[in-house]
């Protein structure tokens, strides 16, 4: 099933929207709680805690599907600049998200910041794949 | 009409618009889904924030729409995404909260998000 995978395929979208839905609850509620810490949105501390299985439900979400959308057509994909910038992004987005955003520290709210900086640039250059893609005869 | 040719002849026009309204989408949808499961407090400390992506994933849609008005007005899943949004807002309009809302507005977002992917191959 998964050798029949392509982009041609009817799954190429649904698995986009699914991925599309993940992306949604992962950026929205980690969103929510850099915003808290900026002291905006909800402002009771104990929200990140709450947020946690969401964000959970978001990134396991995003990181079954994105592996199958590169699956479909990874040779296309290694050639893809946005697609390469948002890896990129997404390993310092990640790293951050469980290193210097999980302690409480002086530094809170650069970090909140940072982690906002990083899962919007995430975003629009993962949108942007669609319009480098080059396809590589 | 001026501003849709502009924005379909320019290089980074529809590019910069189509990443702006999916990154607005996604605060949005967010935004929504944790007020309407979280505490009535929650939802009112969010409120000003879900306007704000609101208005934003609305400007940057009608901008794309406008882009290209004939080709999304004749795609199914354009009409489609128009239904469920229609059907969403008249969710959060009509019912009071609950946690039945709460799963509707969730499975009908889940629904626009369909149809709008759906719209580039149908």
């Amino acid at each position: 099933m998964l050798i029949l995978f392509t982009k041609e395929s009817w799954l190429f979208p649904v698995i986009q929207s699914v991925h599309l839905i993940g992306l949604t609850i992962l950026v929205g509620t980690i969103a929510i709680v850099d915003l808290n810490v900026l002291g905006f949105g909800i402002r009771r501390r104990s929200i990140s805690t709450d947020l946690k299985s969401w964000t959970w439900a978001g990134l396991i979400t995003m990181s079954i599907t994105g592996p199958l959308l590169f699956w479909s057509d990874w040779q296309r994909y290694v050639h893809n600049p946005a697609f390469l910038a948002k890896m990129v992004l997404l390993a310092i987005a990640v790293l951050t998200h469980f290193t210097f955003r999980r302690k409480p520290s002086p530094h809170a709210r650069l970090a909140a910041v940072l982690s906002l900086l990083l899962w919007i640039s995430v975003v629009l250059a993962g949108r942007a794949i669609a319009d480098f893609d080059i396809r590589v005869v | 009409m001026a501003l849709s040719r502009a924005i379909g002849e320019s290089t980074w026009g529809y590019p910069a618009i189509g990443a702006l309204h999916v990154l607005a989408m996604a605060l949005f949808g967010g935004a929504v889904l944790i007020s309407n499961f979280s505490t009535v407090h929650d939802a009112l400390q969010l409120r000003k924030w879900k306007w704000f992506f609101f208005v934003l994933v609305m400007l940057t849609g009608i901008l794309l729409f406008a882009s290209n008005a004939v080709r999304y007005y004749g795609s199914v899943c354009f009409k489609a995404k128009l239904v469920f949004l229609v059907l969403a807002a008249a969710n959060v309009l009509f019912f009071s909260r609950s946690r039945r809302r709460a799963w509707v507005s969730a499975a009908l977002l889940a629904a626009v998000i369909f149809a709008s992917r759906g719209i580039a191959f149908f």
